[in-house]
């Protein structure tokens, strides 16, 4: 089944229209990555996707669900790990951790927790405050969050973002872990290179519109591909 | 000329032609009270201006309720109309309400239960007029103004019922000729 | 209902981390009480007569300070989006909300109450009602005040918004609390405390009830 279908996507703030037209399709189990300058409509995409904010026109299907109207269901589906961390400042990453564990019904005592922590390289951290933390270490927190969710559905928004290498390479694992349960997962990121490497299909974003939906391999390069890469 | 103007136009037509006519018939034509005289005649203008503000506001309520419903930009329009209108008659009742309470109590308030609750919907409904110039996203706009005017509207009652027992407690009746 | 129960447990821990805030807000109402004393001037009979409306007042001024800052956390990082988008139950996050800032105001109520009987020579023997003339009143200023605070704390003139939104709905509330307060302090030959409790039970149940229903509108797009 299809995982996501875009038809005429519109979304604007004020007079501004932020996605103009929009419409694709993601096949279940795909990796796909959305790409495009600054101020494209990358992130309003995932958002509209994540079912956070509304298509003012248009429809969004996410595994055979209206995303208006079963709004409720398609988050039981999918999970977002966006340009905020939706994190508690305040409270420790643990504590994080376990308050959206519990909002799930599931396993929310201590042990369980840090081996989520583990798996993101804040083990030993798990008892700090995160306004303590780095952009990076940050960035590990949400990604163990949105993990937890075990999503059938993983949208990332520039999720390689304040990472050092040993994160980019976390992220990489996490992506091939997504990929062999059947996941699908949509990626906005500035990394061509690199998306292109790991993702099959690819959108680019202009201004609003999409200028390129098919394969990643074939995605057009942009003038003078001035991206930092990583690769 | 567009259509939408010319009603308008007509309309604005038709309510100074009926507020002359009204304005010489209370203010010229009909006779003055027995008891309280020319003062009195602030009457003919202080009652419209109560069910009017009060049909306005409801109008509002309707407009939030539907807009909620409907999620349509129309009510929303509606509902800003509405409010301004009764935001607008509230003051104008207020002052309306001083005037007659200088000379027929020596002071400019009297706590009457009705004109405390208006000035309270004043401050009301005002704040919303405020949160809507501070809101940019108009759909946001919409709906915020939606769910804060039902609840002021909600709640107009309780107010109404709670300074008229607070007011019960230290005032003497009312004269009769309030209407 | 069980929604409910982790983010009241959420928000009581969040509570508790920003504890200092809370002895902030506590110096501020404080601070009120005192200076509506000057305001009166060195009238014992008339600050005791009065005692019950500055209490309330100072309470009223105080509760916007933590109502807004109840929602600070939840903004600064979009974690309520990230709640809403679990999915997590938009009745059981305001509900959880609510209650918490219930408890803050209702402590920061019985805080300020030793600061009304030193400063107004206004004390009660019948604490048990005066505390749930507290109960009921930070109640009826919690249920609307929760929903105006999410409301507002997405808007660039949070500050003022949320007083010129918040105090005019309260005013039965204010009325009802503070003629209860009094009737405490200055004595009740006529019995009259009842009805007043079941005015601001009768506000707290309308609010806590619409306040729920609007919440899912007022934070979602």
């Amino acid at each position: 089944m299809t995982a996501v279908t875009a038809e005429g996507v519109c979304r604007r703030y004020g007079q501004r229209w932020a996605l103009a037209d929009v419409s694709f399709e993601v096949p279940e189990g795909a990796l796909v990555m959305v790409t495009g300058r600054n101020g494209s409509g990358k992130s309003t995409l995932l958002r509209v996707l994540a079912t956070a904010i509304r298509a003012d026109r248009g429809s969004v299907h996410i595994l055979g669900l209206e995303a208006r109207l079963e709004r409720q269901s398609v988050r039981q589906k999918i999970a977002l790990l966006g340009h905020r961390t939706h994190l508690y400042e305040p409270l420790t990453a643990l504590e994080n951790l376990m308050v959206a564990a519990r909002f799930l019904g599931r396993d929310a005592r201590r042990q369980p927790l840090l081996a989520r922590l583990e798996e993101v390289g804040l083990s030993d951290r798990g008892d700090d405050p995160v306004q303590t933390f780095s952009a990076g270490m940050r960035q590990r927190l949400a990604l163990a969050s949105v993990l937890q969710q075990e999503p059938r559905l993983m949208l990332l928004d520039e999720p390689y973002g304040h990472l050092d290498p040993s994160g980019f390479q976390l992220v990489d694992g996490l992506l091939q872990r997504l990929r062999r349960q059947g996941s699908t997962v949509v990626m906005a990121t500035h990394l061509l290179a690199r998306g292109q490497k790991i993702c099959d299909q690819a959108l680019v974003l202009e201004a609003g519109r999409l200028a390129y939906s098919g394969s990643a391999a074939q995605m057009p390069q942009p003038a003078g591909a001035d991206e930092a890469d990583g690769a | 000329m567009p259509k939408s103007l010319v009603r308008s136009g007509g309309l604005v037509v038709l309510g100074v032609v009926f507020l002359a006519a009204g304005s010489y018939w209370g203010l010229a034509k009909a006779p003055a009270e027995l008891f309280m005289g020319d003062v009195q005649r602030i009457m003919y203008v202080h009652v419209p201006t109560a069910w009017n503000a009060m049909l306005a506001l409801t109008f509002s309520f309707v407009c939030a309720v539907c807009y909620l419903l409907t999620n349509s930009w129309k009510w929303d329009s509606r509902l800003e109309a509405g409010m301004e209108m009764g935001v607008v008659l509230s003051i104008l009742l207020c002052i309306q309400g001083s005037i007659w309470a200088k000379p027929t109590w020596g002071v400019w308030w009297d706590w009457d239960p009705r004109l405390t609750t208006t000035a309270v919907m004043v401050f009301a409904f005002g704040a919303i007029l405020a949160l809507r110039a501070s809101v940019e996203d108009p759909a946001r706009r919409a709906v915020w103004s939606a769910v804060s005017c039902i609840i002021a509207f909600v709640d107009v009652p309780v107010v109404y019922l709670s300074v008229k027992w607070w007011n019960s407690l230290h005032q003497a009746q009312s004269s009769p000729e309030t209407v | 209902m069980n929604h409910l129960l982790v983010a009241l447990r959420k928000d009581l821990l969040l509570q508790w981390r920003g504890r200092a805030q809370v002895i902030a807000t506590f110096a501020f109402g404080a601070a009120a009480l005192l200076l509506f004393s000057f305001a009166v001037g060195p009238d014992s009979a008339a600050l005791r007569e009065h005692a019950g409306g500055f209490l309330w007042l100072g309470l009223l001024l105080a509760s916007t300070l933590s109502l807004a800052e109840s929602f600070e956390r939840e903004m600064e990082e979009r974690a309520l989006e990230g709640l809403l988008l679990l999915p997590a139950s938009p009745r059981g996050l305001y509900y959880g909300k609510a209650i918490a800032n219930w408890a803050n105001l209702a402590l920061l109520g019985v805080a300020l109450v030793p600061i009304m009987v030193v400063l107004y020579d206004a004390g009660t023997p019948r604490l048990f009602s005066l505390l749930l003339v507290i109960l009921l009143g930070t109640a009826g200023l919690s249920a609307p005040g929760t929903l105006y605070a999410a409301m507002t704390s997405q808007t660039r003139a949070r500050q003022t918004l949320l007083p010129l939104l918040l105090y005019p709905l309260v005013v039965p509330v204010l009325l009802a609390a503070v003629k209860a307060t009094s009737l405490l302090i200055l004595g009740d030959p006529m019995g009259q405390l009842r009805p007043w409790l079941v005015l601001l039970g009768a506000f707290d149940l309308i609010h806590w009830s619409i306040g729920a229903l609007l919440f899912a509108r007022v934070v979602e797009d």
